[in-house]
């Protein structure tokens, strides 16, 4: 691959959640970085090349003059503590640090494991022409299972994590790499039917204000790094409008 | 930032990141003062354990007024706070940090999401008359060979006795073992029989007993105790002196420990 040896190398789908709070992470801090896109549909982490970098497979991977790393939380972590951002990212102080710490640890098991099945299994699996075995086979049953979860997750953030008269989760004042991983989490969620986001996030209110705190502390580079995003949610709704319509 | 009282901890020692935050108490002589908190009984759903946990989860601390749950916050925050913990079990180095770090998040949604749906579909759902679900089970399966795979050839590298190039145990190696030791309540020959076939995580299982002794074996008693009555139930089925139907396995039965 063609590029610099030193200096940081960010190897992101822009379509993957955690990627995407990478990159947010890093164009919103001014850290210099050199993304390089692959595409996880396509295969593209499967390759011999792409093994190199990272034989797990996976995207978001850094490769920071030689030193690779994997998992977007420990990647934020890392970033957060070399490249001197401003505190409230990762804080120092040892209480403030461990409850998002605590957040970033429950966030796999509970927001983005049902929040990526449903996903998969509401959409993706079901695409055309999408590449097999890549995903996991279309599962009715695990999507409304997945539906179940999420919704004990996101009430979980409505009425705990978000309990607090200060804006960001775990009662902070400023954005936290928690806030950062959760709601690129939750943005995944705009590719579902409009009825079914409604279901899972019109009646809460927190998560809604919150999701906005959040995107105003990091734009405009939260809706650059979200556009690919923004454009496949438009092109889905736009199919399934034109469906309804040719089926009336 | 010294504590005010000695640090609570609540845990069900079945509970895999349980015996992970008790292991690394014990082995750093971290003064605790232990509540036992039965799962199998409900004891987490309690009003009283809400107040201390909202999520009804173990494990989970109170460090004087502070409260923190899940198990890799809890050893991390323990390792900054507390002034006789060892740097090797989560590292100032930052590169080395970050290796603990990324195993740690790997963790959750593969080893242990492996090992909980295996071991919850195969062992436990009926124990607790729960339904089993075949088909979360083989996915289980799935992942948590992949899993093991994965630790033998990323994880686990030659000439590095510790998971991540590590040449000391970290917290990340306390919490995968405690989760791969929960396999043992299985009467699984398929689990057994990968998990033997992957010699750099036996061997590693076995350093980390070596180096947590003798508080992996107590930490772990209730293990042990759980495949000792299923081995003597066997033995007796075998023997044609237990007392089940249809010549079905017998199995564990936890609330009798």
């Amino acid at each position: 691959m063609a590029g610099r040896s030193t200096g940081l190398k960010l190897y992101v789908d822009l379509l993957s959640q955690p990627a995407r709070a990478v990159t947010i992470f890093c164009r919103v801090n001014g850290i210099e970085a050199e993304e390089i896109y692959v595409q996880v549909a396509n295969g593209d982490c499967r390759t011999e090349e792409f093994k190199q970098i990272n034989s797990a497979c996976k995207v978001p991977t850094i490769v920071d003059d030689g030193f690779k790393l994997h998992e977007s939380h420990a990647i934020l972590r890392y970033l957060a503590t070399t490249r001197n951002v401003a505190d409230h990212w990762y804080p120092q102080d040892p209480e403030r640090r461990a409850l998002i710490d605590s957040v970033l640890d429950w966030h796999h098991l509970n927001l983005r494991y049902n929040a990526f099945l449903i996903i998969v299994h509401r959409v993706i699996s079901v695409l055309p022409g999408i590449k097999k075995g890549i995903y996991p086979e279309h599962n009715e049953a695990v999507a409304e299972e997945a539906k179940v979860g999420l919704n004990r997750a996101l009430e979980y953030v409505e009425t705990v994590l978000l309990n607090g008269p200060n804006e960001f989760l775990e009662n902070q004042k400023e954005v936290s790499i928690a806030d950062l991983s959760l709601v690129c989490e939750i943005k995944q969620l705009l590719w579902l039917e409009s009825s079914e986001q409604e279901e899972l996030l019109g009646s809460r209110k927190r998560i809604q204000a919150w999701l906005e705190a959040v995107e105003k502390a990091t734009n405009p580079q939260f809706n650059e790094v979200h556009s690919k995003l923004y454009g496949m949610a438009k092109h889905l709704q736009d199919g399934r409008k034109s469906k309804e319509e040719a089926s009336q | 930032m010294a504590p005010s009282s000695t640090l609570k901890l609540y845990v069900d020692l079945m509970s895999q990141p349980s015996r992970a935050v008790l292991l690394f108490c014990r082995v750093n002589k971290i003064d605790v003062e232990l509540h036992l908190v039965n799962i199998q009984k409900g004891e987490q759903k309690t009003p009283e354990f809400r107040a201390i946990n909202p999520l009804g989860k173990v494990p989970c601390i109170v460090d004087g007024r502070f409260k923190l749950a899940e198990s890799h916050a809890i050893m991390k925050y323990l390792a900054s706070t507390r002034p006789g913990v060892a740097d090797h079990w989560y590292p100032t180095d930052v590169q080395r940090r970050a290796k603990i770090d990324s195993v740690l998040d790997w963790h959750h949604l593969n080893i242990r999401r492996g090992s909980m749906t295996v071991v919850f579909n195969m062992a436990l759902a009926p124990v607790l008359g729960l339904k089993a679900d075949p088909r979360a089970a083989a996915e289980g399966l799935a992942i948590l060979k992949q899993s093991l795979d994965v630790m033998e050839t990323v994880w686990l590298q030659e000439g590095y006795p510790f998971l991540a190039g590590g040449r000391q145990p970290s917290i990340a190696d306390l919490s995968v073992v405690c989760e791969i030791m929960q396999l043992q309540i299985l009467s699984n020959d398929e689990v057994a029989t990968y998990l033997s076939s992957k010699e750099r995580v036996t061997a590693w299982i076995a350093t980390m007993k070596k180096v947590t002794t003798p508080h992996f074996d107590d930490v772990h008693k209730i293990i042990y105790r759980v495949v000792g009555r299923r081995l003597q139930e066997t033995q007796q089925v075998k023997a044609g002196t237990g007392g089940h139907v249809n010549g079905e396995n017998p199995k564990p039965a936890l609330s009798k420990l």
